[in-house]
């Protein structure tokens, strides 16, 4: 007879609750994934609310407990184990058979024994081709030695959501998902980086895997030796890349397009020199070059133009656009640091790359050619500055564009935010794939359980006490919600790297 | 200047007038009495050119050094060898020019020991230009807080294509990213880009790519159609700079749209466009457009050459890559789904197999049949059960389409 971790029995329940008794001496967490056998299969249960029992009324309980408070009393209950018991609520989420795994129709036997889970109980999930790795599963706050992978073409097409409070790790997740997909070919990876901390300019990074050299570019406005230096050339900006992200008027548009039919790649730069024109109303000529002034850096000197930072200019960076396409379709992980930018400045130039790689995506769908090329992600973080409700209501942006349609072209994103429910519930329902990481505010767990993928609504409270790097992983592509925990990022550097040749320097002569 | 290529052309005209522009643009450089001259990479078309290429280049540069006019070059893609073993090396010992190099390794890092010219008091530091962008791992060790750091004013001469500043004609050649050189140099001297340009970016001014002095292929010379080099001065912490364009001989394109022509009538057509036209000592290219009618060997390439050549053409070269041969059929816009596909492979082959007595047309039934073939093994279905499932499944059609008649079916189970 196997009583090899038993936790409990069960007493009660029905489909949607599974009541157990807490054996005594053992302490179950929320979260925890918990399993009990009958012959070769098993139900596999997560624990998602914990009470009191007793069979003493309530009133002798409070009488026993005063007694105990107020005066020097030894009093104590016959058989007190016995007696006073917790009661754990379970949701079953998966029935294993050895041949396969789905999810429960039947409810477990009565009074069936209760064990806590072990590696062997998991090992079916196995790692997908294509895989993208994400932490390890983790019952309660105990961490499983089972590596979780979903089929990561899959999951970055259908875009993914990562969704915590403030210190809870979201920076942590992204840097061990993008690390790991470095490994990966599958793949191309724009992220667009507020914090500049990705690629670790100051400390560890994406710049510290072994593969960087090949699969890592990064942009910034104050690169580093050996990176790229963030500078478009106004020429390779279009009007539609303004959509949604510069707020403008119907009049500025027209005044816009009327420059752009008219002047093509020159459109910014005439308006910006523009000293009066027979069509446009001054006064909106005058409005636009403020508004180009603020975004573009952009005024005019006389007859020339004047940049006011390096980040637009009109001799250099004609290729920058270009060569992130190419790289993404490459299957590169281009890194975009936008520090140092305002938000619609950051916004459009995440925009600019966004709508170059969905356009080249589109343009190899309708040659047949979509498949031969990695799928494509964007990773975008306070989401809902393009993907919110009262953003998208001012008009469509490229990011709502492949919200919705970029599956269809294999560009996907992944959106972070603190606050899922600015977001429309028709593109959270949108991402098939959620990371959950501790979320206080019961609105914002009540938008990601509303949209997930698996039945979670019983994982209000679990989700509300999800401690630094604990997560929860509800996707499309899995049978179950997983709990997850991520490894430490700076944990991945204490593995093995392998040996390295060193590099020869050429074009320079030792004498 | 920069971007030579002395010796790079097959044809003689076209390798001699390479080296006529080399001895002009010295020539107008002593004339206008500069101080030194650098050369950004790919002063030759190769680490080991022709003894008559090397000839003519080291009596241009002795009369450079009798005029006390110091030469710095740096290697390019095409004269880099990685055994060392180059002309430059040579010319070098012969004191006709100086590599700009020369490094020491301090502590795993490359400090580039750079040159002072004894006349003006620039140092001058360069690294040399490898094929593929190799020269990334030299500036991937290059100790840049050094060369930041030194004082007095400083040239910086590299032959390689800077991401930054490429042309979107060459959105895809292999660039390194300007943050590569050190910052705050006067001036920073480019070759590798075939076309001229001024940049500036940052902490990065006076970026100057010359472009070629001559072209180098039958693209440039359509494109560019000449070359040159730049003149700078320096004066009062002020930078000057002059392009002088170098012109040998006139490149003249010559457009011959030959839609549906014979190649007769191609010949009056060049006459009749080049009636009042003037060829003298110019670089002629024939550019030929359209559909042509037969084949390309039927228009007498040989007979307009020489033609053109009598109204005084020194070179005549041609580009055909804008004719559309009819033996070319054009390509009708097929859907090329899988399911198409198979579709017109079965039609193609279906009068080759004949069913016996077969219930159905051979196109539906080859489809189904292999789609229940190729069914995928289910998720959590054993293997031995999926082979069995096929087969099952497979035998049932056959048997369904009266076709298993004669057949043991326990055995084939």
């Amino acid at each position: 007879m196997i009583t090899l971790d038993i936790v409990g029995k069960i007493v009660s329940g029905d489909f949607s609750g599974v009541i157990i008794r807490q054996k005594t001496g053992v302490d179950l967490e929320l979260g925890e994934l918990l399993v009990t056998r009958e012959d070769n299969d098993y139900f596999i249960m997560q624990i998602y609310d914990i009470s009191y029992g007793s069979q003493i009324p309530e009133r002798i309980r409070s009488l026993a407990a005063g007694l105990k408070l107020e005066e020097q009393s030894n009093l104590s209950f016959i058989d007190d184990e016995i007696s006073n018991f917790i009661l754990v609520s379970l949701k079953p989420t998966l029935f294993v058979t050895p041949n396969r795994y789905h999810l429960p129709k039947r409810l477990p036997k009565f009074f069936s024994t209760i064990e806590r889970i072990t590696e062997a109980d998991i090992k079916f999930l196995e790692k997908p081709n294509q895989p993208l790795y994400f932490g390890k599963i983790r019952s309660g706050s105990r961490v499983l030695d089972i590596d979780v992978f979903l089929k990561g073409d899959d999951v970055i097409t259908h875009h993914v959501l990562i969704s915590a409070s403030t210190g809870k790790g979201k920076s942590n997740l992204v840097k061990v998902l993008t690390y790991n997909l470095l490994n990966e070919s599958y793949a191309g990876l724009l992220i667009i980086d507020p914090h500049d901390e990705y690629y670790g300019r100051t400390k560890k990074g994406l710049k510290n895997h072994p593969n960087a050299n090949n699969k890592v570019i990064y942009y910034s406005t104050s690169p580093t030796p050996g990176s790229n230096t963030l500078v478009l050339d106004i020429k390779t900006i279009k009007p539609w890349h303004l959509n949604g992200i510069v707020s403008l008027t119907e009049a500025q548009l027209e005044c816009i397009y009327l420059f752009y039919n008219r002047d093509r790649e020159k459109w910014i730069e005439n308006i910006v020199l523009a000293e009066n024109d027979d069509v446009v109303n001054t006064q909106t000529l005058a409005v636009l070059k403020r508004k180009f002034n603020n975004i573009f850096g952009i005024s005019s000197d006389g007859n020339a133009l004047h940049f006011r930072s390096g980040l637009f200019s009109n001799n250099s960076g004609i290729t920058t656009i270009q060569n992130v396409i190419d790289y993404l379709q490459n299957g590169k992980t281009v890194i975009v640091d936008t520090s140092k930018l305002g938000g619609e400045v950051e916004l459009l130039i995440g925009g600019i790359f966004a709508e170059g790689i969905f356009s080249k995506y589109k343009d190899l769908s309708s040659k047949g050619a979509l498949y031969d090329k990695p799928c494509v992600s964007i990773i975008i973080e306070e989401a809902p500055r393009v993907l919110g409700k009262d953003v998208l209501d001012k008009g469509a942006n490229i990011f709502g564009t492949i919200a919705r349609e970029g599956r269809k072209f294999r560009v996907g994103l992944v959106a972070i935010t603190q606050l899922p429910s600015l977001i429309p519930k028709e593109i959270l329902a949108n991402m098939n794939t959620k990371i959950i990481m501790g979320t206080e505010m019961s609105n914002e767990r009540s938008a990601l359980i509303e949209s997930s993928s698996q039945d979670i609504s019983e994982e209000s409270r679990n989700i509300a006490s999800l401690d630094i790097g604990e997560a929860l992983l509800t996707s499309t592509f899995s049978k179950l919600a997983i709990p997850l925990k991520i490894p430490l990022f700076e944990d991945l550097f204490n593995q093995k790297v392998p040996y390295k040749e060193k590099t020869i320097p050429r074009g320079v002569d030792f004498d | 200047m920069a971007d030579l290529h002395l010796g790079g052309w097959r044809e003689d005209t076209l390798r001699e007038i390479g080296i006529k522009s080399f001895e002009k643009a010295i020539d107008i450089s002593i004339e206008e009495k500069v101080d030194f001259i650098l050369i950004s990479g790919d002063l030759f078309d190769s680490s080991n050119p022709t003894i008559d290429v090397m000839a003519s280049a080291a009596r241009k540069l002795y009369q450079l050094k009798e005029k006390n006019i110091e030469v710095y070059v740096i290697e390019g893609s095409h004269d880099f060898s990685p055994t060392g073993r180059t002309i430059l090396k040579v010319f070098q010992e012969a004191g006709l020019l100086k590599k700009v190099t020369s490094v020491d390794d301090v502590d795993g890092k490359l400090r580039l020991r750079g040159i002072k010219d004894s006349k003006t008091g620039i140092s001058i530091y360069g690294v040399s230009g490898i094929r593929g962008s190799l020269e990334k791992a030299t500036y991937d060790v290059l100790d840049r807080a050094n060369l930041e750091e030194s004082e007095g004013n400083k040239i910086f001469m590299f032959h390689s294509a800077i991401q930054e500043f490429k042309p979107s004609s060459l959105a895809h050649m292999e660039a390194i990213p300007i943050s590569y050189l050190p910052k705050s140099f006067l001036y920073y001297a480019g070759g590798h880009i075939h076309d001229n340009g001024e940049f500036e970016l940052d902490g990065y001014k006076n970026v100057v790519f010359p472009g070629a002095l001559f072209p180098n292929n039958i693209d440039e010379l359509l494109i560019f159609r000449g070359g040159g080099f730049y003149i700078v001065s320096y004066e009062n912490d002020k930078i000057t700079k002059k392009y002088v364009p170098i012109k040998i001989y006139p490149v003249i394109i010559l457009e011959i749209p030959i839609d549906r022509m014979t190649s007769f009538s191609i010949e009056e057509k060049i006459k009749e466009i080049t009636l009042n036209k003037d060829f003298t000592d110019s670089i002629v290219i024939t550019k030929f457009k359209g559909k042509l009618e037969g084949n390309i060997s039927s228009i007498n390439f040989k007979k307009i050459n020489e033609y053109l050549e009598k109204k005084g053409a020194r070179l005549v070269k041609r580009d055909t890559r804008e004719l559309i041969l009819k033996e070319y059929k054009e390509v009708k816009n097929i859907s090329f789904t899988k399911e198409k596909l198979e579709e017109d492979i079965i039609s193609r082959h279906k009068d080759q197999i004949a069913i016996k007595g077969c219930a159905t047309d051979t196109i539906p039934f080859v489809k189904n049949f292999m789609e229940l073939l190729s069914r995928e093994k289910k998720e959590g279905e054993k293997k031995d059960d999926y082979y069995t499932n096929i087969l099952r499944d497979s035998l049932e059609y056959l048997r369904k389409l009266k076709l298993l008649g004669g057949l043991d079916e326990d055995n084939l189970s």
